[in-house]
C-alpha cells in the first residue's frame, strides 16, 4: 500500500512497519537548527573549552534529529506512550541543555545586545518565569485531550514537538547560560532544577497510577505486538520518573561539586 | 429557641440530602457511552459454527444474556484487535460473576483465512471465553443481513493472494437481556467507556 509522504510525524492509524519513511519537514527543521547553531557559534572563542562545548552543541542537534525523525518520531506520535516519553526527555532534558552548552561561549563573548527581542528573552529566561513556562508547557502537553487532539494532525504534532524543544531551552537557559548577565548562584540552580523537574514526577505518577490508558491516540493505535496500552503507559511513567530524575540529579550533582570546588578554591585563595 | 429550631431543621434537611445522594443517581440510559441506535435491533436469528466445530445459533444460544456481537477478521491490522483488546481489558475489571454473565461473539468475515484454529488462537489472546463463529460466505452474509450491517467486502487482490484486507462493519452491538440491541460501540470506544457501560448494561440500562 502506497502512503502519502508526511512532512511531520503524526498519528495516522496505520499498522506499524519497520520500513523507513521520509519526513522532509523534520529534515528542514533540523537543518535550520544546525544552520542557526553554526552561524551563532562560528565566532566562539578559539579555546579548548569552547571547542569542547561546540561538540556538546552538535550532539544536541543530533539528538533533536534522532528524537523527531523515524523511527522514534512516528512511534511517539501515533503508537507508543513510552516512545513519547523518551522523545520528551530527549528534547527537553538532553538536547536543550546540550544546545545551550554549545551556544554559551559564543554568546558570552559578545557584548550584551539591546533591543526588544533581547528584553523578551531576558524576561522569559529569568528563573521564575522560565520555571513557570516549562511546567505549564510540560503539564499541558501531557493532558490527554491535548495529546489526542494535536497528535492526529501534522501541524498539531509539529507545534507539540516545537513546544517541547522551546520549553527545554527556556528551562535550561538560567542554568547553563551566563547571559543575560545576572547573578544565579549554584545553590539556587540546584533548587531551581529540583523544583522544575517535579513536574516529571507528577506526570509519571498520573501515568503509573492510571486505571486505564489515558491517551486515546495510543489506546486506539494499531497494536504493537506484546505491548498492551496499559503496560505501555506504565513504562512511559517509569521513563518519565527514572529518566527525568536521573538527568536532573546528574546535573545537580555536577553543579554541587562545582560549587564545592569553587568554594574551596576561593577559601584557599 | 428559634435559633436552635432552625439549626435542627437545617441539619435534618442536610441529612435528607446526604441520604438521597447516597442512593446514587437515577439509572439514566443517557449516561451510557455507547451510541444509541435509531431503533432497537431484535436479537438476530442466524446459525454459524463455533471454533469447536459445533453449531451456534445466535438467538437461542445467547437468549436473555448481555451479548456483544462483532464482525471482523484476524488479519485486521487495527480495528478488530483494538476493539477486542479493549473489551477484554474492561471485562478483566469486572467480578468473575459479572464476566460470566457477558458473552462476546466474534463472527469472522474472512472464512478463507480464518480457520477454526486460527480464530480460536486469536481470540484466546484476548479472552478464552470469547466465542468465535465461522461459516460460508453466504452464511456470514445472512448473519450480517440479520443484524443490519454492511456486507463485508474483500479488497481486490490477485487470485491466490493471501495478503488482502477486508472492509467490514466496525461497531460492536450490545444485545441486552431484553434480547434487543439499543447501543452500538464504534471503533474508538475506549476501555474506560466499556468499563463504565458493561456493568450498567448488565443492570438493565440501555
Amino acid at each position: 500500500m502506497v502512503t502519502k509522504v508526511q512532512w511531520w510525524c503524526s498519528a495516522q492509524g496505520l499498522r506499524w512497519s519497520w520500513k523507513w519513511r521520509p519526513y522532509p519537514g523534520i529534515w528542514l527543521v533540523v537543518l535550520a537548527i544546525a544552520s542557526g547553531y553554526w552561524s551563532l557559534t562560528r565566532r566562539s572563542p578559539d579555546t579548548a573549552a569552547a571547542r569542547r562545548r561546540r561538540w556538546f552543541g552538535w550532539a544536541g542537534v543530533l539528538i533533536v534529529w534522532l528524537a523527531l525523525d523515524w523511527p522514534l518520531g512516528p512511534l511517539a506520535a501515533g503508537y507508543l506512550a513510552s516512545a513519547h516519553a523518551v522523545q520528551f526527555l530527549g528534547l527537553t532534558m538532553i538536547a536543550s541543555p546540550l544546545l545551550l552548552l554549545g551556544l554559551e561561549p559564543a554568546l558570552a563573548a559578545r557584548p550584551e545586545p539591546r533591543g526588544p527581542w533581547w528584553r523578551v528573552l531576558r524576561y522569559v529566561t529569568s528563573p521564575l518565569v522560565a520555571a513557570v513556562v516549562f511546567n505549564v508547557i510540560a503539564a499541558t502537553t501531557h493532558v490527554p485531550g491535548v495529546v489526542d487532539g494535536l497528535m492526529v494532525s501534522q501541524l498539531g504534532a509539529f507545534v507539540f514537538d516545537l513546544a517541547w524543544l522551546l520549553a527545554g531551552i527556556v528551562f535550561w537557559w538560567p542554568v547553563v547560560m551566563s547571559v543575560p548577565r545576572r547573578e544565579f548562584p549554584a545553590l539556587f540552580k540546584l533548587v531551581y532544577i529540583f523544583l522544575g523537574t517535579l513536574i516529571h514526577s507528577g506526570i509519571a505518577i498520573v501515568m503509573l497510577l492510571a486505571q486505564f490508558p489515558i491517551y486515546g491516540v495510543y489506546q486506539l493505535a494499531p497494536p504493537m505486538h506484546g505491548v498492551p496500552p496499559m503496560m505501555d503507559l506504565q513504562i512511559a511513567g517509569a521513563i518519565m520518573e527514572l529518566g527525568g530524575t536521573a538527568i536532573a540529579f546528574s546535573v545537580m550533582t555536577g553543579l554541587f561539586f562545582t560549587w564545592v570546588n569553587r568554594s574551596a578554591a576561593a577559601d584557599e585563595g | 429557641m428559634i435559633h436552635s429550631r432552625n439549626l435542627r431543621t437545617s441539619f435534618a434537611l442536610l441529612l435528607v440530602a446526604l441520604l438521597a445522594a447516597c442512593g446514587g443517581p437515577a439509572r439514566n440510559s443517557q449516561d451510557l457511552h455507547g451510541a444509541r441506535l435509531p431503533h432497537a435491533i431484535a436479537r438476530p436469528d442466524f446459525q454459524l459454527t463455533d471454533t469447536d466445530g459445533r453449531p451456534f445459533n445466535f438467538a437461542k444460544d445467547t437468549k436473555g444474556t448481555l451479548t456483544l456481537l462483532a464482525f471482523g477478521y484476524t488479519h485486521c491490522p487495527d480495528v478488530c484487535p483494538v476493539q477486542m483488546a479493549n473489551i477484554a481489558a474492561a471485562m478483566r475489571r469486572l467480578s468473575r460473576t459479572e464476566q460470566q454473565r457477558i458473552r462476546v461473539v466474534f463472527v469472522t468475515t474472512d472464512p478463507p483465512r480464518d480457520s477454526a484454529q486460527r480464530l480460536r488462537t486469536w481470540l484466546d489472546s484476548f479472552n478464552p471465553a470469547f466465542v468465535g463463529l465461522r461459516g460460508t460466505e453466504a452464511q456470514i452474509e445472512t448473519a450480517e443481513h440479520a443484524v443490519g450491517v454492511a456486507i463485508a467486502t474483500r479488497e481486490a487482490s490477485a487470485p491466490g493472494d493471501t495478503n488482502y484486507t477486508v472492509g467490514h462493519a466496525a461497531q460492536v452491538y450490545a444485545f441486552t437481556p431484553d434480547d434487543s440491541a439499543h447501543r452500538a460501540y464504534p471503533f474508538g470506544t475506549l476501555q474506560q467507556d466499556w468499563a463504565h457501560d458493561l456493568p450498567e448494561l448488565l443492570r438493565g440500562a440501555h
